[in-house]
C-alpha cells in the first residue's frame, strides 16, 4: 500500500497504538476515497453540483479520549446552483462533533473563476454541546465603498451590528467553501496570490495566497488516481491542503485539525 | 466602581507578550490586539505564575502561586478549600460566566460559573480550529440577549494560538518538507531566527531533563521529531504561530466589535492577556515550560473601548511587575468585592487609576506635571515565577535569576522551598544588557553578590507563601517519577 501524503496522514500516538491508529485512519481514510473517486466525476461544467465530505481528525492528541473506532467527527455538504443570472448559490452544512456546532450557511457568488462574493448572507448555527448558547443567526454584507474600502459587516437577528474587517474595493472577497470550486478553475493557471477569505462569512483572512504543490499519487487496489495538490493560507489561516482529482474536484483537503475527504457527489 | 461594572476578561493561550503588533514586532498582525493597546494601559513586565496551561490557569481563577493551589503540573488538583474567581463573584451579586477552555485543575466549573459554552466534550488542551470560532458566537450571542440587570463577569478562554502545539505534534511520527520545498514560502516570508537560537547552554538540570533530553523530556517525541529541523523549519515554527495568532485576534475582533454595538460598551472593563508564552525556537525551543522571558512573559492589558472607566489609553507601563495571581485582586477591586483572605495577588486598579493620572497630566499640560504624577503606590519589586515544581524564578528591574530546589531524600509531595531543599543550579541573566538571555552570569565572579541578593529575595518571599501538599492522585505518583530521575541526574552530576 502506498504511502498517504504527509498533509493528511493521521499519525499521532493515541490510547491504542500509533500502528493500530493509523490503520484505522487509514483504513477509513483510503476506504471513502477509494469509493469516492470510483463513482461518476461531477460535470466541471454542471450548473448544479452536490458534494459531501466526511471529517476526520487530521491530528489532534485529545481526540475522542480513545474511542478510536470511528474516527469521523463530523461531515460538510456543498450544494450549489447556477441561477439564469450567472450567480452560484451555495447552501451549506457543517457539522463538527468535536465543537458540538453546526453551521449552515447560505452565499451568493458570481460565476468568475475567483467567486467573488454577491450580495447579502446568512449564517445560522445550532449548538448541541453543553452550555447556555443554543443558536445565532446573523445576515452578512458589504457595506458602500467609503474611501476605496469597503467594509463587511454580519448582524444578529435583533440587530446588532458588528464589523467583520474591510477589504480593498479592488480586493477579491470569496468564502472559504467556494474554493472548492475556485481551486478547480486555477488547475490549468497555477496558483492566485492576492485573495481575501471570509471564512465560515464571518472571519475575514485578508492577504491570502493560494499556491500549488506536488502531485499525490493515490493507489486503490489497481486503480491509480493522481491529485493534484494546492495549498491556501493568508493572515490568521495557516496553511490547508487541498488535492484535486483529474476531473477538478476537491477530493481532499486538510486543517491543521481536520481532514475533509469526498464521500459523495452528484450533479 | 463595582456598581453595573461588567467585566470581560479574554484570555489566549501560548501567547508571548512581544507576539503582538502594537509592541513592533513586524511579523504578525494583530490589529485587535493593537486595538486594546490603543485604548488601554498594557504591563509590558507582565508574568504567569507558572507557564502551562492548567497551573497559569489555576493561579488565575484562585490568586494563589502553584505550590499553594495544589496545581504545579497540568493533571494537578486545586486544593477543595480554595475559594476560585467565579465563587467568589457569585457570592456577591455577579453573573460569572464561563466560556471556551477552563483548564483549572480538578475544579468543576459549572460549580463555580454559570457555562456558556465549552465544547460537546469539555475543552481540553487543543483545538482553537474547532472551538474558538464556537466561543465567538456564544459571546455575540450572550451580548445581544443579555437583559439582566445583574452585571457580569464573562471570561472567555481562546484556545489559540495553542494549535501549535498540534503544528508540533505532527511531526513525531512522520517527516514533513520544509516551507522552501513544499514550495508555499520564500526564504524571506519567513520570520528571522530569534537572537538567542543559540544559547549558553549552562541551565539547570531541571530545565535540561525536561526540554534537552530526548528520553526525559516532556515532549521527547517532538524533541526527537525535530532533531533534525534546519533553520528555516524552526523559522517556519514561528511563521505557523503567528499565524495561529493571528486567527485568535481575528476571534478578539469580532467580540470587540459586538461589544461595541452593544448596550455594554460603556460600563465594561476589558482585561487581556495570555496563559503562559510560546518559545518559537528561542533557546533552541519550543512551547513553553520553562522559565525564559519566552515561555513566562505575557501581555497584559486593561481597556474599555469609552472613556468612562478611568482607563488610561495608549499606554505602556514599563515599571511595574505584574504576575497571573493578579488577576483574582483585580477583578474584585474593580467589582467593589472583598478579596478574600490568603490571596498572594495585588489589584492593579490602583496602578491604573495612577496610570490614569499621569496619562491626564500628559495630555493636558503638555508635560508631564510631577508633583501629580509623582504618587507611589507601595508595588512588589519583583516578579516571581513557579516551574515544574522545583523550578523558580525572579525578574527584577536588571536580573533574572532562575534556580531550581534539589528534590527531598524522601518525597512528601510538599513543593520545595527554602527551608526544607538544597539549592540546584542557577543561571543569571542581565536584561539590561542581555534581554535575549544568551550569556548566564552565574558562574562570575563579579555576580556573587548579585546572585547572593536575588536568592535572599527569593528565599524571603517564599517563606511567606503557603505551600501545601499535593493531593493524592496521579499527580503524585509523576511527582515522584520526576525527583527519582532528578535524583539519578544529581548523582551523577556530583559524582
Amino acid at each position: 500500500m502506498s504511502k498517504l501524503h504527509w498533509s493528511v496522514d493521521y499519525a499521532y500516538a493515541s490510547p491504542l497504538s500509533a500502528d493500530k491508529t493509523q490503520e484505522n485512519f487509514q483504513g477509513q481514510f483510503r476506504q471513502i476515497l477509494a469509493d469516492a473517486l470510483s463513482s461518476s466525476p461531477v460535470d466541471f461544467n454542471a450548473r448544479t453540483k452536490s458534494h459531501r465530505y466526511s471529517l476526520l481528525p487530521n491530528f489532534w492528541a485529545g481526540f475522542k479520549r480513545g474511542e478510536v473506532q470511528n474516527l469521523n467527527i463530523g461531515q460538510v455538504s456543498i450544494e450549489r446552483k447556477r441561477d439564469d443570472g450567472d450567480v452560484w448559490r451555495y447552501a451549506i452544512e457543517h457539522e463538527n462533533t468535536i465543537s458540538g456546532e453546526e453551521l449552515f450557511l447560505n452565499f451568493n457568488c458570481d460565476h468568475k473563476p475567483a467567486r467573488p462574493l454577491t450580495g447579502s448572507w446568512q449564517i445560522r448555527t445550532q449548538n448541541s454541546a453543553d452550555g447556555s448558547y443554543s443558536s445565532l443567526s446573523l445576515t452578512g454584507a458589504c457595506d458602500e465603498e467609503i474611501d476605496g474600502e469597503r467594509a463587511v459587516r454580519v448582524t444578529t437577528a435583533s440587530g446588532l451590528s458588528i464589523g467583520a474587517g474591510s477589504i480593498k474595493q479592488d480586493e477579491i472577497l470569496t468564502c472559504n467553501w467556494a474554493l472548492f470550486d475556485i481551486l478547480p478553475s486555477l488547475r490549468e493557471n497555477g496558483g492566485l496570490d492576492r485573495l481575501a477569505i471570509l471564512d465560515d462569512l464571518e472571519i475575514l483572512k485578508n492577504d491570502c495566497r493560494i499556491k500549488p504543490l506536488e502531485d499525490w499519487v493515490f493507489e486503490s487496489g489497481d486503480e491509480q488516481h493522481t491529485l493534484t495538490g494546492f495549498s491556501v493560507y493568508g493572515r490568521g489561516f495557516p496553511p490547508t491542503y487541498w488535492w484535486l482529482t483529474e476531473s477538478g474536484e476537491v477530493a481532499v483537503m486538510s486543517t491543521m485539525l481536520t481532514t475533509h475527504v469526498l464521500n459523495e457527489r452528484s450533479d | 466602581m463595582g456598581d453595573n461594572l461588567n467585566i470581560l476578561f479574554i484570555n489566549t493561550d501560548q501567547q508571548t507578550w512581544n507576539v503582538v503588533s502594537a509592541y513592533g514586532n513586524p511579523h504578525v498582525h494583530t490589529p485587535h490586539i493593537d486595538r486594546l493597546q490603543k485604548n488601554g494601559i498594557s504591563f509590558m513586565n507582565s508574568y504567569c505564575a507558572d507557564p502551562v496551561c492548567g497551573p497559569a490557569r489555576t493561579s488565575w481563577v484562585s490568586g494563589l502561586y502553584t505550590s499553594e493551589n495544589g496545581v504545579p503540573f497540568n493533571g494537578g488538583r486545586m486544593h477543595e478549600d480554595i475559594p476560585d474567581l467565579g465563587q467568589v463573584l457569585t457570592r456577591n451579586g455577579y453573573h460569572a460566566i464561563h466560556c471556551g477552555k477552563w483548564h483549572v485543575e480538578d475544579r468543576k466549573m459549572r460549580d463555580s460559573f454559570h457555562n456558556l459554552y465549552t465544547g460537546k466534550r469539555d475543552i481540553g488542551a487543543c483545538g482553537g480550529e474547532y472551538y474558538d470560532r464556537v466561543s465567538t458566537h456564544a459571546v455575540i450571542d450572550f451580548l445581544d440577549r443579555y437583559d439582566q440587570t445583574t452585571p457580569f463577569y464573562l471570561q472567555v478562554g481562546l484556545v489559540n494560538p495553542h494549535d501549535i502545539c498540534e503544528y508540533l505534534h505532527n511531526h513525531e511520527h512522520k517527516t514533513i518538507p520544509g516551507p522552501i520545498e513544499q514550495g508555499l514560502l520564500a526564504v524571506e516570508d519567513l520570520p528571522p531566527l530569534p537572537a538567542n537560537f543559540e544559547y549558553d547552554e549552562r541551565e539547570i538540570i531541571l530545565q535540561k531533563m525536561l526540554h534537552r533530553d530526548k528520553v526525559t523530556s516532556i515532549h521527547a517525541p517532538i524533541l526527537n521529531g525535530i532533531g533534525d529541523w534546519t533553520e528555516d523549519q524552526w523559522r517556519f515554527l514561528t511563521w505557523n504561530h503567528h499565524r495561529f495568532v493571528e486567527a485568535a485576534d481575528q476571534q478578539i475582533g469580532l467580540i470587540l466589535n459586538a461589544l461595541e454595538n452593544s448596550r455594554f460598551k460603556n460600563n465594561t472593563l476589558i482585561i487581556f492577556t495570555a496563559d503562559h508564552g510560546e518559545s518559537s525556537g528561542c533557546h533552541r525551543s519550543f512551547q513553553k515550560f520553562s522559565l525564559y522571558e519566552e515561555s513566562i512573559r505575557v501581555p497584559f492589558i486593561i481597556a474599555d473601548l469609552n472613556d468612562q472607566l478611568n482607563i488610561p489609553k495608549n499606554v505602556l507601563d514599563t515599571e511595574h511587575f505584574v504576575s497571573g495571581v493578579d488577576l483574582v485582586p483585580t477583578v474584585l477591586d474593580y467589582a467593589g468585592i472583598e478579596v478574600p483572605e490568603g490571596v498572594q495577588g495585588l489589584s492593579l486598579k490602583p496602578l491604573i487609576e495612577m496610570g490614569c493620572r499621569n496619562a491626564m497630566c500628559e495630555v493636558n499640560v503638555g508635560e508631564k506635571d510631577e508633583s501629580k504624577a509623582a504618587q507611589v503606590i507601595a508595588w512588589r519589586d519583583f516578579a516571581y515565577v513557579e516551574s515544574n515544581f522545583w523550578g523558580r524564578a525572579i525578574i527584577t528591574e536588571r536580573f533574572k535569576y532562575i534556580m531550581e530546589y534539589r528534590p527531598k531524600e524522601e518525597e512528601d509531595f510538599v513543593p520545595p522551598g527554602p527551608d526544607t531543599n538544597a539549592v540546584g543550579l542557577e543561571q543569571l541573566f542581565d536584561l539590561v544588557e542581555d534581554p535575549w538571555e544568551i550569556k548566564n552570569l552565574a558562574g562570575e565572579s563579579d555576580y556573587g553578590s548579585v546572585i547572593e541578593e536575588c536568592r535572599k529575595k527569593l528565599f524571603s518571599f517564599e517563606r511567606r507563601l503557603h505551600r501545601r501538599p499535593l493531593r493524592e492522585g496521579r499527580l503524585r505518583d509523576y511527582t515522584q517519577r520526576l525527583s527519582g530521575q532528578l535524583h539519578e541526574r544529581w548523582a551523577a552530576y556530583d559524582g
